[in-house]
């Protein structure tokens, strides 16, 4: 009985939905705030993005006639689904709640899926522009993935464990790992970009070029579902940023700093930089990025 | 296998409806068709039913950006028609107006395409800036757009000394401003990939497209009515005129900064040799039986205004010919051969006004003949 | 690499440029062209101002006792035409722009002159101020000839219709006489 209310306050309020949606949210304000600042405005109030949910939810989702409406449903339910359940086994502070040994590659799969359910919903809409939009998103997955992943396996393999609590209780006594591993870090931090689809690599969502891109036959709750899961994604992200590659925190308190020091980091990068052509993106990754990640992977396998 | 891909008539690049149907391969497009005809308000019928004072400020509701142009130029067609010059002030208050909207207007597509590329804080600071070259038009004509400045025989309002020198410190913080344009635009790598060497119209196909202002100076053909037809206070003002031959978009940007630097330096010498006298002149003759023709350098290119009189105080006739009509031919031949992302920069690049450009065209491809409608044809056809 | 952006960046972050409008009103520049209002006791009524009117948004018309007189903001384009002509100085273009409302006819300012009536038939025909102002500017005149300004006004204020019989009348034999 103790255990399952501990499993559904675990699941739903901390570190499941309500914390992480909470904890998103206000990072979300922190990346429109310091933009519109830093661009001579003065910015949304703290609460605009969950305003902007309940708005969301209050209004009518309209399916094209001519779709299957029940993938059309189904995509941002997944996408949804997989960032609970990655926020979940995500360790907080220094403990998780939903942790257990190979929880690396599990939360590597779950964090890919809301770009796939991005691919589904712009091909499932029947419009040019969600064609266009998730043919980017395709090109742009491949590109950043591979060096994305790498990254977080090097990790892995010097500590012959694929464990996020080990990892972080490891770097607690040890020293982070952005000092063993700086090629591996910069590989990883620059493959945030175009997950979080921020500039210069948020081509698939460009507004100017393709309405909205795959997701512009969304409305209402639907596209109200797709905000959460972006909401969730300024939680989570950051926070496996910092497991494996910052330190971790002993605390939740020095964990959403350290936190907050990624979130500032993402939103300066986006501010100072206008956008890439999906080829040009695609041709960056390759060109830079993917040596990085490769030569820190091939000094975890070689030298423990 | 090639997908239609609609830019419009409402999409989030453009500023005014249009409607442009791009067939696209993957990300290349292939071809596709231009559409206009959303904007038509039916001014050159309404025209011949108010005064030719009236008239005046009928015609600055013509675009959104260029007021002051075509008020200035309706006005010099008209003094022509009438046989009045204006006096010296008038004339140099004129072209003060007309260089400062210049500024504004430049500055309005600075941040624009840097909005269709993505690069939305140089559009938030170029705006930023454009408000000094508002405050100096609200100082002089007391609104920041559909100015009223202009009347037939002179201007309305006078300049002050304290406007002088408010207009001379709003100068120096333009001009800081443009150095820093160029900074930005030099330094950036990213803005450079995608603007160099995108949607180039080469010199012999603009000649036979007949663009003009920028986009014309952009691919090397040196051509600007200020200087080859002077009017107003231009014989004795020394600017230069900046012509690129690259034919890309970068080409017609350096085009515009240039043009923005130019137009500063032309407002300080006007400021500076102001001559005194009367602002408008005192008499206002009826307009004799003929016609009249008046072209000025509109912040797009040329612009054409054609007027006839039958002796009443109310116009005959009167045409139009924005710059517009014309540049918005360039847009099918450069884009084609493109990819998807690069066609919003490319008509930015143009500097469209939807606006400028409706007249209502009617090809009949069967017969393989082409026929304008009239206002009072189409009245017809609705059965009114 | 990016050295002009960031340093723009950090000095606008210190300095926003936009202001909490509307709780923090924006006042505009001296000479700004806004909503124009009537001066009732300069406004005489004459028309001058809806027949320069570009748009035609200042109308008038002749109810039986007053002249009303209106303009229309939805049609107006604050070009300051009417301010520029108007020979009593009666019209000004205030600085207020904030002109939206939630009730078409609230947009709308204007004047009622009341009308003077003809002291033949009776019949209400003319603006009262605009008689009065005439008279005034005649005052000098009439000051040298030694008339009266009720004797004038017998003469004067007759509706179209009467003036016409003016010939007849025994009041004008006298006063031609009078000015000989």
């Amino acid at each position: 009985m103790i255990e399952t209310i501990n499993m559904l306050i675990g699941l739903l309020i901390y570190p499941g939905l309500a914390f992480s949606l909470l904890v998103g949210g206000i990072f979300y304000w922190l990346y429109r705030k310091v933009r519109a600042r830093l661009q001579a405005r003065i910015g949304p109030p703290w609460y605009q993005y969950f305003m902007d949910l309940i708005k969301l939810f209050s209004k009518e989702s309209i399916i094209p006639y001519s779709t299957r409406g029940a993938v059309m449903v189904l995509a941002p339910i997944f996408s949804l689904t997989s960032l609970i359940l990655a926020a979940v086994m995500m360790p907080v502070g220094s403990r998780s709640i939903f942790g257990f040994d190979e929880d690396l590659i599990v939360t590597l799969y779950l964090l890919a899926i809301p770009g796939l359910a991005m691919i589904i919903a712009g091909n499932v809409s029947e419009s040019p522009y969600g064609a266009v939009g998730s043919s980017r998103e395709a090109s742009i997955m491949v590109g950043y993935e591979l060096p994305y992943a790498l990254s977080a396996l090097t990790v892995g393999f010097y500590l012959r464990s694929l464990s996020i609590s080990t990892i972080v209780r490891y770097q607690i006594e040890a020293g982070p790992f952005f000092m063993k591993y700086p090629l591996a870090t910069v590989a990883f931090l620059m493959c945030l970009l175009p997950k979080m689809g921020r500039r210069p690599f948020d081509a698939p969502e460009a507004d100017t070029e393709i309405i909205g891109g795959p997701l512009t036959e969304y409305s209402g709750l639907l596209l109200g579902i797709f905000e959460v899961t972006n909401g969730l994604k300024w939680f989570v992200i950051p926070a496996f940023t910092v497991n494996l590659f910052f330190g971790g925190g002993a605390n939740p308190i020095e964990f959403l700093l350290k936190c907050l020091g990624i979130v500032l980091f993402l939103s300066v990068l986006d501010i100072i930089h206008p956008r890439y052509r999906i080829d040009q993106g695609f041709r960056y990754f390759f060109k830079w990025i993917l040596p990085l990640a490769l030569i820190d992977f091939v000094r975890s396998l070689i030298w423990p | 296998m090639s997908t239609v891909l609609p830019i419009g008539p409402f999409h989030p690049a453009l500023k005014e409806a249009a409607f442009i149907k791009l067939e696209v391969d993957g990300e290349k497009v292939v071809g596709g068709d231009f559409k206009v005809g959303y904007m038509h308000r039916g001014i050159e019928e309404l025209a011949t039913r108010k005064t030719y004072h009236s008239n005046i400020f009928l015609f600055e509701r013509v675009c959104g950006i260029c007021n002051t142009v075509h008020s200035t130029c309706y006005t010099q067609t008209v003094e022509a028609l009438m046989g009045i010059e204006p006096p010296e002030r008038a004339k140099y208050i004129r072209t003060i107006v007309f260089e400062a909207e210049r500024i504004q207007s430049h500055l309005l597509w600075f941040g624009v395409g840097m909005h269709e590329i993505g690069y939305d804080t140089a559009y938030m600071y170029m705006w930023r800036e454009r408000e000094h070259a508002l405050e100096i038009l609200e100082s002089i004509c007391g609104k920041r757009v559909n100015f009223g400045i202009n009347t037939i025989g002179g201007v309305r309002r006078d300049i002050t000394p304290e406007k002088e020198r408010l207009i001379k410190t709003k100068l120096d913080i333009l001009e800081r401003t443009i150095g820093k344009i160029g900074k930005i635009l030099v330094e950036d790598k990213v803005l450079e990939a995608r603007v160099k060497g995108v949607g180039i119209l080469p010199k012999e196909e603009a000649r036979r497209l007949c663009v003009v202002g920028p986009t014309a100076r952009g691919s090397g053909l040196n051509m600007d009515t200020r200087r080859d037809d002077p009017y107003a206070a231009y014989p004795n003002i020394d600017f230069e005129v900046p012509v690129e031959e690259g034919g890309d978009v970068l080409s017609r940007t350096l085009v515009r900064l240039r043009e923005l630097a130019q137009s500063v330096k032309i407002i300080r010498q006007a400021t500076a040799n102001l001559p005194k006298g009367p602002v408008a002149s005192e008499s206002l003759p009826l307009p004799t039986v003929g016609e009249a023709f008046g072209r000025v350098e509109a912040h797009r290119g040329e612009l054409v205004y054609y007027l006839r009189s039958n002796g009443t105080n109310f116009p005959e006739r009167v045409k139009v010919r924005t710059p517009s009509v014309v540049n918005n031919n360039s847009i099918l031949p450069m884009v084609v051969g493109e990819t998807i992302a690069d066609v919003p920069i490319i008509l930015a690049s143009i500097d469209p006004c939807f606006a400028c450009t409706d007249r209502v065209t009617v090809l009949d491809t069967r017969k393989n003949v082409e026929k304008t409608f009239t206002l009072s044809e189409l009245r017809g056809r609705r059965g009114r | 690499m990016k050295r002009h952006i960031i340093k723009d960046a950090l000095r606008s972050m210190v300095k926003p440029s936009t202001t909490l409008y509307p709780r923090k009103p924006y006042i505009p520049q001296e000479g700004f062209r806004g909503a124009a209002e009537y001066d009732p006791e300069k406004c005489v009524g004459c028309g001058a101002c809806s027949q320069t009117c570009p748009t035609g948004a200042i109308t008038y018309e002749d109810s039986d006792k007053h002249r009303r007189i209106r303009l229309d903001y939805g049609l107006c384009s604050f070009c300051g035409r009417c301010e520029e002509i108007c020979p009593w100085g009666a019209i000004h273009l205030t600085k207020r722009y904030e002109l939206a409302v939630y009730d078409k006819s609230e947009a709308k300012t204007g004047v009622d002159i009341p009308l003077l009536e003809c002291v033949k038939c009776g019949r209400p025909f003319f603006p009262t101020s605009q008689m009065e102002a005439s008279i005034q500017k005649v005052e000098e005149t009439l000051r040298k000839y030694g008339i009266g300004k009720e004797e004038l006004a017998k003469l004067i204020q007759l509706c179209p219709t009467c003036s016409f019989t003016v010939d007849k009348m025994p009041e004008r034999r006298m006063f031609m006489r009078r000015l000989r």
